[in-house]
C-alpha cells in the first residue's frame, strides 16, 4: 500500500458509524427481520448511545449485546423479550449485515478516491497543457516574427550584393575604359598647350610686324612655316581625339541607364555592339573578338540589364581565353525567339564545375578577382525578360553560353 | 644630342609627345639637354632601331597590342642596359606596375593625360642621372684599369659598344665574311 496516495489511505483506515452504515440497508426491511427473529421490539442505539431504530427513551429490562465491526463496538442492539441466544444471533446478523455495508462502502470510498485523485491529476495536466500550449503559441509568434525580421536581412543583404556586383563591374568597366578615353584626352590636351606656344609665335610675329621689322625675316625667325603646317594638323588630330572621346561616351550611355528600370524597344544588336566596344579596349594579347550579329527584331526589354548580362558573358569568355584564342559574338532569330551565343575556344568548365555555374557566390577565381554572382545575375536579368540561358562547355575546348529570349 | 625613343600605338600621342619634347628647353638643374625624338608605333620596330641605334631614353606606352610595355622595356634593356626607361600609361593596376619596377627597372612612371611640365622635366631628370650612371661606371672602370684589374682595351670596347650597339659583335660566316645581318634578332 506504499504507493497509494495519502487520501485512499485515509479512505482505507476510515472508521464508519453505525448510523452511517445503517443508511446502507433498508430500513423497513430490517426491522421486520430483527422484530421477527427477536420476537418483540428492539432498540438500536450507537456508541455515543443515540438511538437509531425504535423507541428514544431505553427500554426497561432490556439485554444489551454489543455490535462490533473491528476490536470497537460502533453500536448496541437492546430488546427486553428476546432471551439471550436470541439477541446473540440478532446481533451476528446485524454485524455480518453491517461488515458488509462497511465493505461495500470501503471499496466504493476508495474506488471514488481514486477516480478523484485521476481526475485531479487529469486537471493538472490538462493545466500545464493549456499552459505550454500558450507558451508554444507565444514562441511560434515570436518565430515568426523572427523569421520576416531574417528574412528583411537576407533581402537587404542580397540587394546589397547584387549591387555590390554591379559596382564591381562598373568598376571593371572603368578601368578598361580609362585607357580608351586617357589616350585621346592625353594628346588633345597636350596639343591644346603646344597650339598656346603656337599662338605665341603669331603674337611674336603680329608684334615684329607692328613694330616695322621686315615679315618675311621675322617669319622665317619664327619657323613659322613649320607652325602652321603643324597647327593644321594638330588641331585635326585633336578633333578625331575628341570625337573618339565622343564616341566612348556614347558606347558608355547604353551601360549608364542600367539604374533605369524601365522598358523599351531596342535593338540588342545595338547592345552587344556596346558590350563588344567596351570589352574590346581590355582585350588581352592574342585574343581576338569576332561579332556575327544576324537580323533580329526590336524586343520591349530592359537594355539597361541585358547589357550588363551581355558584358558578364564577355569578360568571362575573354578571361577564359586570357592566353590567346577567339572570343564570338553571335545573335539570330530562330522560332519566335531571339537566340544569343556568347562562346569562346578557351579553357572550358570542368564537368564537376559546371553544375555549380549559377549558384550564387560560386566561384573558381582567387579570393577578390571574382564576386561568384556574375552568372547568377544573368540568369536572374533572362529570367526577368521570360527567357532562360544554355551552357555547353568541354574542358580544353570552350565554353558557349546561349540566351533564349522570346520575341514579345 | 640626346636621342629619345618614344613608343605607342598611338600616333596621335607620339605626334603631340614630340610636338612638346621639341618645342620645351629641355632643363634640369640648370643644365639644357639637346634632344632628338625617333617615334614608333610598334614595339617591335623600336626593338629592331635600338639594335642598331644608341638611345639614351625610351618612353613607352603600357598597353599595346602585341607587346604590352614591361615586355617591351625588358627586352629593350637586355640591348642598351644604359638608357633611361619611362612608361606613359592612361591605366595601370597594381600588377602592371610592379612588373614594370622589378622586371624592367623603370625610372618613373607617368600618368595619360600627361602634364607637359612634368613630363619634360622628367625627361631632363632621367638623362641628368643617366649621365651621373655613365659617368660613375667610366670612373670606376678608370680605376680597375689603373689598378690593372682592366684592359684600357677592354676600356675602349665599353665606350665604343656604348656609343654603336653591336659595333663590337661580328658574326664570322663559314668562309671568314663578315656578315652584316641587318634584321638580325
Amino acid at each position: 500500500m506504499n504507493n497509494m496516495e495519502p487520501s485512499t489511505l485515509a479512505a482505507f483506515d476510515r472508521e464508519f458509524g453505525l448510523a452511517e452504515l445503517l443508511a446502507g440497508i433498508p430500513r423497513e426491511k430490517l426491522q421486520k427481520t430483527l422484530v421477527l427473529l427477536l420476537g418483540g421490539a428492539f432498540r438500536l442505539v450507537d456508541a455515543n448511545g443515540a438511538a437509531l431504530i425504535g423507541a428514544a427513551a431505553p427500554m426497561s429490562g432490556a439485554r444489551r449485546a454489543p455490535l462490533a465491526l473491528e476490536l470497537e463496538p460502533i453500536g448496541y442492539l437492546e430488546c427486553a423479550c428476546a432471551d439471550e441466544s436470541r439477541l446473540q444471533s440478532g446481533s451476528l446478523m446485524l454485524e455480518l449485515l453491517l461488515r458488509g455495508v462497511a465493505r461495500y462502502k470501503m471499496a466504493s470510498g476508495l474506488h471514488l478516491e481514486a477516480v478523484q485523485a485521476d481526475f485531479e491529476k487529469l486537471g493538472r495536466k490538462h493545466a500545464a497543457l493549456e499552459e505550454s500550449e500558450a507558451r508554444y503559441k507565444a514562441l511560434s509568434e515570436q518565430l515568426e516574427q523572427r523569421v520576416r525580421e531574417q528574412i528583411g536581412v537576407i533581402e537587404d543583404t542580397s540587394r546589397q550584393l547584387y549591387q555590390a556586383e554591379k559596382l564591381a563591374s562598373v568598376g571593371r568597366l572603368a578601368a578598361g575604359v580609362a585607357h580608351e578615353i586617357n589616350n585621346p584626352i592625353g594628346f588633345v590636351r597636350s596639343n591644346l598647350s603646344t597650339s598656346l606656344s603656337y599662338v605665341a609665335k603669331f603674337a611674336a610675329l603680329g608684334a615684329a610686324l607692328k613694330a616695322g621689322q621686315p615679315g618675311r625675316a621675322a617669319w622665317n625667325e619664327l619657323d613659322l612655316d613649320f607652325v602652321l603646317e603643324d597647327f593644321g594638323e594638330l588641331l585635326q588630330e585633336s578633333v578625331t581625339g575628341a570625337d573618339r572621346v565622343a564616341h566612348i561616351v556614347a558606347d558608355l550611355k547604353g551601360f549608364s541607364n542600367v539604374d533605369r528600370g524601365e522598358e523599351e524597344m531596342a535593338d540588342l544588336n545595338d547592345s552587344l555592339r556596346q558590350a563588344c566596344s567596351v570589352i574590346e579596349g581590355q582585350l588581352p594579347r592574342g585574343v581576338t573578338l569576332v561579332r556575327a550579329l544576324g537580323e533580329i527584331p526590336r524586343i520591349l526589354c530592359l537594355p539597361g540589364y541585358l547589357n550588363q548580362a551581355f558584358l558578364n558573358l564577355l569578360e568571362n569568355a575573354v578571361q577564359a581565353v586570357a592566353d590567346g584564342g577567339e572570343v564570338k559574338v553571335q545573335s539570330q532569330c530562330a522560332d519566335n525567339e531571339i537566340l544569343i551565343r556568347i562562346s569562346d575556344n578557351g579553357c572550358g568548365i570542368p564537368d564537376d564545375v559546371l553544375p555549380r555555374i549559377f549558384e550564387p557566390f560560386f566561384t573558381t577565381r582567387d579570393v577578390g578577382q571574382g564576386t561568384g554572382l556574375g552568372l547568377p545575375v544573368v540568369r536572374d536579368i533572362v529570367q526577368v525578360h521570360g527567357g532562360r540561358v544554355e551552357v555547353e562547355s568541354h574542358a580544353g575546348a570552350g565554353t558557349s553560353f546561349t540566351i533564349h529570349l522570346p520575341i514579345n | 644630342m640626346y636621342r629619345i625613343m618614344l613608343v605607342d600605338d598611338e600616333e596621335n600621342i607620339l605626334k603631340a609627345l614630340r610636338r612638346v619634347l621639341v618645342s620645351t628647353p629641355c632643363v634640369y638643374d640648370g643644365v639644357e639637354y639637346k634632344i632628338k625624338v625617333d617615334i614608333f608605333t610598334s614595339p617591335a620596330e623600336a626593338l629592331q632601331h635600338a639594335r642598331h641605334n644608341a638611345v639614351d631614353l625610351v618612353l613607352s606606352d603600357y598597353r599595346m597590342p602585341g607587346m604590352d610595355g614591361v615586355a617591351f622595356l625588358k627586352e629593350f634593356k637586355q640591348i642598351q642596359p644604359n638608357a633611361a626607361r619611362l612608361i606613359l600609361s592612361g591605366y595601370a593596376d597594381l600588377n602592371a606596375v610592379i612588373g614594370a619596377i622589378n622586371e624592367a627597372q623603370i625610372y618613373r612612371f607617368l600618368n595619360k593625360p600627361w602634364n607637359d611640365y612634368e613630363l619634360v622635366s622628367s625627361v631632363a631628370q632621367a638623362l641628368a642621372y643617366r649621365n651621373l650612371m655613365l659617368e660613375n661606371q667610366y670612373l670606376a672602370d678608370k680605376a680597375r684599369v689603373e689598378k690593372g684589374k682592366m684592359t684600357p682595351q677592354e676600356l675602349e670596347r665599353k665606350r665604343l659598344e656604348e656609343q654603336e650597339p653591336g659595333i663590337t659583335k661580328v658574326t664570322w660566316g663559314p668562309d671568314g665574311s663578315v656578315i652584316l645581318d641587318e634584321s638580325e634578332e
